[in-house]
């Protein structure tokens, strides 16, 4: 019996600090995309509720369920749904789901790159032509979006100064240098950078 | 140019993919070679207000169905492609 | 500072815009000068005596400066040196700093004497049409003699030869209220928009935000102007509400309300700081706009209007007010209307002595009687100025009085006021053309859009009262249209009495019964276009002001015709007997001021201009010293080297050797993978391929072909069925973006009515090729014993989920690309590198090697696989030689189109292989196909030569093409003509698989 594989990480594990700010690689989860059926999604819905207490978000929001489970609006009609490392959550949603969605592993297509501190929104508006005004773009909202030519799913952290960008794997070192860069880059001058 | 998504919001022209008139539908398989040829290769070419299939590949992936004014580029309104389809075929 | 005494410029007078307690020094051609912080390099060289400023692009005329903004036509200098050298640059809106070296352009030897000042006799040569009409013939001349001789003598500055050594940014910004321009028109607007709460962002290209205010000497609440703007600003920098950025220019206005900006970071510093952009590109998106742009003072055409010392009059108050610099000390001021009389005063009271007052109006002025008698200057109404005298500068102006009788006067200032152009760019930028205002003589904004506001000077409206009053009013209107009403109204200053203006629509001083007598008048100083040049335009029929600028190039130059357009369109409309109106205006197109390429390029140049993919194993394939190569996006390995190997293709031959003989492995995770799940799945395989689907055995995987719409390939791959609803459909690597939107469109807005859930999976796994005879033992040492991979149990086009090293979840396929027994192995991607590492582990004693995506090509051009070269969207199914897939039991995307006879006429070319009739003679993709013996031209050609490749299995070239009626031709000799290389080679045509034409290795 050969020994098991090692899995390997699309970055290195260590934070890139500058300028106050830092750009670090978030920890792993285990992810499955719910597709929900034509016609299902009041059922599964209610499935969900049973199981987990929550129903998927109609807003791009992430709602949290039991056992730090999280529901993510990822497309017109997908949605990601996450947990910590190690739970079966392929299993655990195909209980809750019973075949009123498709669901498809999705841990590892994607990961995820925080960048956090003050200033960070100005950083993120050198990336992503979205209104990040804390009313417009308010702290837990989600966004499908480009971060310059690179596709994520953008989130602002409920704390407001940090932002999520969930990137496709083979797309993670293009994005961070990119991140990477404009941090680098700076706080422009007429920028409020609020402590 | 922004257009507003359905589902997403105002986003940047980066984020989507034109496609073309969204008033053409698919002849039925058996239709005679004339309506297919309409379908695949004839399109008018209004000026002012027009009806186009616009795919937001790079946010949620809707098919939008956008009013647009070819003169003046103002987008007037956007629709679901799905939505603007279904009640078309229930004929409200 | 150590600056050497003697070059201490004069004393300055008061000034608004300067710190004269910071001297600084720079370099003009070489020579050191001091000026102040606050300085433009204009400003600094007319401290500096500096009156020569450059040469004229056609006729190497000695130029000065004009103006003291951005629409300057002449001061155009080459700034920094080496790599940051640029060219151009406009020295009225250029910040000195310390050590900054600026040079003058087109002149040679040197700036006083110009040995191509001679292009002067040459002019004939160079008058309007000039490029339409002199080079016509021969055609040969353009290259060897006109455009070296053109570019030698009529050059701009010289770009720097190195690769920029800065870099740029982009950012984005949103607002409700976006106000371009800090004038006092401005700077109204921003504060009652931000005083209801909107968000405003006030965009200023100036480093100073005031605007007129600055350059005019006049008061608001009986305080200096620039005092009040100064506080307005502090007050809105305050605001949460507010952005301010100056050194940002608003350069364009597009749709949705999308402005583009550059802010100019660092081009006040002799370089950026570390690591910060040297410029940054801003799209700003707001609500609404209001546009402050204030206006453009006109020169008046007249004969030799172009020496150095001839300058806009409100820009000579600009440099006493702002700068504390009095452009000249003898003055003559020439202006149609009230404002420029302003400058008498301005000048007067500087301590120049004022000459002449020449005011073209032809009633007298009360203003101009008082102001001549105030400052002792002769006054002449409804004068002109008829010439100017001086070598490298003015020296002297010849004033015409009523009676047409000329004197000469000795001055070294003639300030000119043709009147006031609103600078209405952003508000033609949307096609919305401008009308033209008699009463101010000038063509002022026409808006329709909802979203877009104008106010003060731009607007027309010329005092400050008005301005400030139309400013906080467009402010509050535009907030409101955000849903952001106001409850009180924005304080405003109090201005005091109104300016007058009272213009007098005169554009030159030319006297029409003698034009040629006194020498050339310019209207655009930066293009050498004089009023010659428009006269002639217009007696050779060019009536269109469009056609206007393309003949005689006016307005064409990098100024864009800031200082010249409305008065050769007044001119052409007097040449021919028309309006100003019904002669028309050209609009104004983005970018109202030039923006540096760098700056739209941003951080996307070099090796980001795109981002990259990497496959799961790409750190592996460098430590393995792969040669990588692009495939879209992705970087894939294309060949691994190994100690010995001279040439690539020594690297391939033993790669594909290996793969054939032995074992290899490829990463092909790039290849689009898409999961598509639920119980109308198998029916949408059946309209997106051309064959069929429903009875696909789960655990079985096939081959498909879609097509587009109108018949022709669109793609393929194979899709396996790991449930009776549930299938992995897998796309070539440079397709699986277009094939992903297909698969939405067909879903959303073809059959919406079928249940499918679809997503990707490209990302997800790790998918390795494993190929060649001893591949299955390999997978053997991997794979849980609990799975069976016999060929009785797991035959071609199996597909299992398995798991492979003591649990490890994966996908094992048994799909073949090479043509050998082989296998997809797919685990989850984080695994993809321990996979590979593995497999070169438990493979080393069956010979294993990876190979790369060159390898992959041979191998699959040896067995006749269709790949990018042949599905290049213009073959159909047919032309693949896959006419029979094509299934009539059912409907699919492209089968109406793909039946009509022309796209099955045998004698389109189709898929055909090639092999030298001397191995060793190379085949050469897109190559021509002819008969043997026929003439290399169109009307033999019957095909082209898609993919090619030296085989080492078949020990020769060979080739895939597509040749009319080629199927029926195989054993037939052909000729290859490469028409690159002008050689025919000869070959035969045979069946496209070369290698295991019966599948035996493969369902071995
Ligand atoms: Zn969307």
């Amino acid at each position: 019996m050969p020994d098991r594989l090692l899995a390997t990480s699309a970055l290195p594990q260590e934070a890139y600090r500058v300028n106050g700010m830092m750009l670090s690689l978030a920890p792993q989860r285990v992810t499955v995309s719910i597709g929900p059926f034509a016609g299902r999604l009041g059922e599964l819905n209610a499935a969900l509720k049973k199981a987990f207490k929550v129903t998927l978000p109609e807003d791009f929001i992430t709602v949290a369920g039991p056992d730090g489970l999280l529901f993510t609006r990822a497309a017109h009609n997908q949605w990601l749904c996450s947990a910590p490392e190690g739970t079966d959550l392929l299993a655990t949603l195909s209980t809750a789901c019973q075949s009123l969605a498709a669901l498809t592993n999705q841990s590892d297509s994607r990961v995820t790159l925080t960048l956090s501190g003050k200033g960070a929104e100005s950083i993120v508006a050198k990336l992503v032509a979205l209104d990040l005004h804390p009313s417009v773009f308010v702290p837990g909202q989600t966004a499908l979006t480009l971060a310059g030519h690179v596709p994520v799913i953008l989130t602002r952290h409920t704390d407001a100064t940090a932002y999520d960008f969930t990137v496709f794997r083979s797309l993670a070192q293009s994005l961070h240098h990119d991140i990477f860069a404009a941090m680098n880059g700076g706080i422009p001058t007429s920028e409020r950078v609020c402590p | 140019m922004r257009i507003t998504c359905p589902h997403c919001g105002s986003r940047g022209l980066e984020e989507f993919t034109y496609r073309g008139d969204a008033t053409v539908r698919r002849p039925a398989p058996d239709a005679p070679h004339d309506a297919w040829v309409d379908y695949v290769y004839l399109r008018d070419n209004p000026a002012g207000l027009h009806k186009e299939l616009w795919y937001h590949g790079n946010g949620c992936r809707s098919w939008i169905v956008a009013e647009r004014n070819t003169i003046t580029h103002e987008i007037h309104s956007t629709r679901l492609a799905t939505e603007a389809l279904s009640e078309e075929k229930s004929g409200s | 500072m150590n600056t050497p005494s003697k070059l201490s410029p004069p004393k300055r007078t008061r000034a608004n815009g300067v710190d004269t307690s910071k001297a600084l020094t720079f370099t003009f051609d070489g020579r050191a000068y001091t000026a102040y912080e606050g300085d433009t390099l204009a400003s600094a060289l007319l401290a500096n005596n500096v009156r020569l400023t450059g040469r004229s692009f056609k006729y190497h005329r000695p130029r000065g400066i004009l103006s003291a903004g951005p629409e300057e036509p002449n001061a155009l200098m080459e700034l920094r040196t080496g790599a940051r050298r640029e060219p151009n640059s406009r020295a009225t809106v250029t910040e000195v700093f310390h050590g900054l070296s600026a040079a003058s352009q087109n002149r040679w030897p040197s700036l006083a004497f110009d040995a191509l000042g001679v292009n002067g006799l040459l002019s004939p040569v160079f008058t309007a049409g000039f490029y339409y009409k002199t080079f016509m013939w021969p055609a040969c001349f353009w290259e060897k003699v006109y455009e070296p001789m053109i570019r030698n003598a009529a050059g701009l500055g010289r770009a720097a030869k190195e690769a920029d050594p800065d870099h740029y940014e982009q950012a984005n910004a949103f607002c409700d209220v976006l106000v371009v321009g800090s004038g006092p028109a401005g700077l109204a607007a921003a504060l009652s928009a931000a005083e209801t709460g909107a968000r405003v962002i006030l965009c200023e290209q100036d480093y100073l935000t005031g605007g007129r205010l600055r350059a005019e000497n006049i008061t608001l609440d009986n305080k200096p102007a620039w005092q009040w703007g100064e506080e307005v600003t502090a007050r809105l920098r305050a605001m949460p509400n507010v952005r301010l950025m100056t050194r940002s220019c608003v350069f364009g206005r597009y749709d949705g309300g999308t402005f583009g900006v550059i802010e100019r970071v660092a081009d006040h510093l002799p370089q950026p700081e570390e690591n910060q952009p040297r410029q940054r590109y801003w799209r700003i998106v707001a609500k609404q706009c209001v546009v402050a742009t204030g206006a453009i003072e006109r020169p008046v055409v007249f004969p030799n209007n172009d020496r150095p010392g001839v300058m806009l009059a409100g820009s000579v108050r600009t440099y006493i007010n702002r700068y504390g610099v009095a452009p000249g000390r003898k003055a003559v001021i020439y202006t149609n209307n009230d404002d420029g009389l302003r400058t008498v005063t301005d000048l007067y009271q500087a301590g120049a002595d004022i000459v002449a007052i020449v005011d073209a109006r032809p009633v007298p002025s009360p203003l101009a009687q008082s102001l001549a008698q105030q400052t002792g200057a002769f006054l002449f109404p409804g004068g002109r100025i008829s010439n100017t005298l001086g070598r490298l500068g003015v020296a002297a102006a010849v004033i015409g009085n009523k009676a047409g009788k000329d004197q000469r006067f000795a001055c070294d200032l003639i300030a000119v006021s043709g009147g006031w152009n609103p600078d209405l760019a952003l508000t033609t930028h949307h096609g919305t053309r401008p009308v033209y205002n008699e009463q101010i003589a000038a063509f002022v904004p026409s808006i329709k859009a909802h979203d877009l506001h104008i106010a003060g000077m731009v607007a027309g409206t010329l005092t400050t009262r008005d301005t400030l009053h139309e400013g906080a009013e467009a402010g509050r209107k535009a907030a409101a249209a955000c849903g952001f009403d106001s409850a009180g109204t924005t304080e405003l200053p109090s201005a005091g009495v109104d300016e007058t203006y009272a213009i007098h629509p005169t554009w030159s001083g030319i006297d029409q019964t003698a034009p040629q007598k006194a020498g050339k008048a310019f209207i655009d100083f930066q293009n050498d276009v004089t009023a010659k040049d428009v006269k002639q335009a217009a007696q050779e029929g060019f009536r269109s002001v469009e056609h206007l600028k393309r003949y005689t190039t006016l307005g064409m130059a990098t100024d864009q015709g800031k200082t010249s357009n409305v008065n050769a369109l007044a001119m052409l409309a007097e040449f021919t007997d028309r309006t100003i109106p019904e002669t028309g205006t050209t609009l104004i197109r983005p970018p109202a001021q030039p923006v540096t390429l760098g700056a739209i390029a941003g951080p996307n140049r070099e090796k980001h201009f795109k981002p990259t993919r990497l496959p799961p194993t790409h750190q592996w394939a460098t430590e393995q010293n792969a040669v990588f190569t692009s495939n879209g996006l992705w970087q894939r390995a294309q060949w691994y080297p190994r100690a010995g190997e001279t040439h690539w293709l020594e690297t391939v031959n033993r790669e594909v050797n290996t793969v054939r003989n032995a074992v290899g492995f490829c990463d092909v995770t790039t290849l689009g993978k898409i999961d598509i799940q639920g119980p109308d799945a198998a029916s949408f395989l059946e309209k997106l391929y051309v064959n069929a689907w429903q009875k696909l055995a789960v655990g079985r995987a096939r081959y498909g072909l879609m097509l587009r719409e109108d018949g022709f390939a669109f793609d393929d791959g194979t899709t396996a069925r790991l449930s009776p609803t549930h299938y992995v459909m897998t796309t070539t690597t440079a397709n699986a973006g277009p094939a992903m939107q297909h698969l939405e469109f067909c879903h959303q807005v073809l059959w919406p009515e079928l249940d499918v859930q679809f997503i990707s999976v490209t990302d997800e796994w790790a998918q390795i090729a494993v190929a060649g005879p001893n591949s299955r033992e390999v997978i053997r040492q991997l794979i849980d014993p609990a799975f069976d991979i016999s060929n009785e149990a797991f035959g071609y086009m199996a597909a299992a989920e398995i798991t492979i090293c003591g649990g490890q979840q994966a996908r094992l396929f048994r799909l073949s690309f090479s043509g050998e027994l082989a296998y997809e192995l797919a685990v989850p991607a984080r695994f993809g590198d321990a996979l590979a590492r593995r497999l070169m582990e438990v493979g080393a004693p069956y010979g294993i090697a990876p190979y790369g995506t060159e390898a992959l090509g041979v191998m699959r051009i040896e067995k006749g696989h269709p790949a990018g070269p042949e599905l290049n969207g213009q073959t159909t199914a047919h032309d693949l030689g896959m006419g029979r897939m094509l299934s009539s039991k059912k409907e699919f995307i492209g089968k109406a189109m793909a039946a009509r006879p022309a796209l099955t006429d045998p004698r389109r070319p189709t898929l055909v292989g090639l092999r030298p009739v001397v191995a060793t003679d190379a085949l050469v993709a897109g190559s021509h196909l002819l008969p043997k013996g026929s003439p290399a031209s169109a009307e033999y050609d019957q095909g082209w030569i898609s993919s090619s490749a030296w085989s080492p299995t078949c020990n020769s070239w060979i080739a895939l093409g597509f040749l009319s009626e080629g199927p029926s031709r195989h054993g037939e000799i052909i000729a290859v003509h490469n028409p690159l290389s002008g050689t025919v080679t000869e070959a035969e045509i045979v069946s496209p698989v070369f290698v295991d034409p019966e599948g035996k290795r493969l369902h071995a």
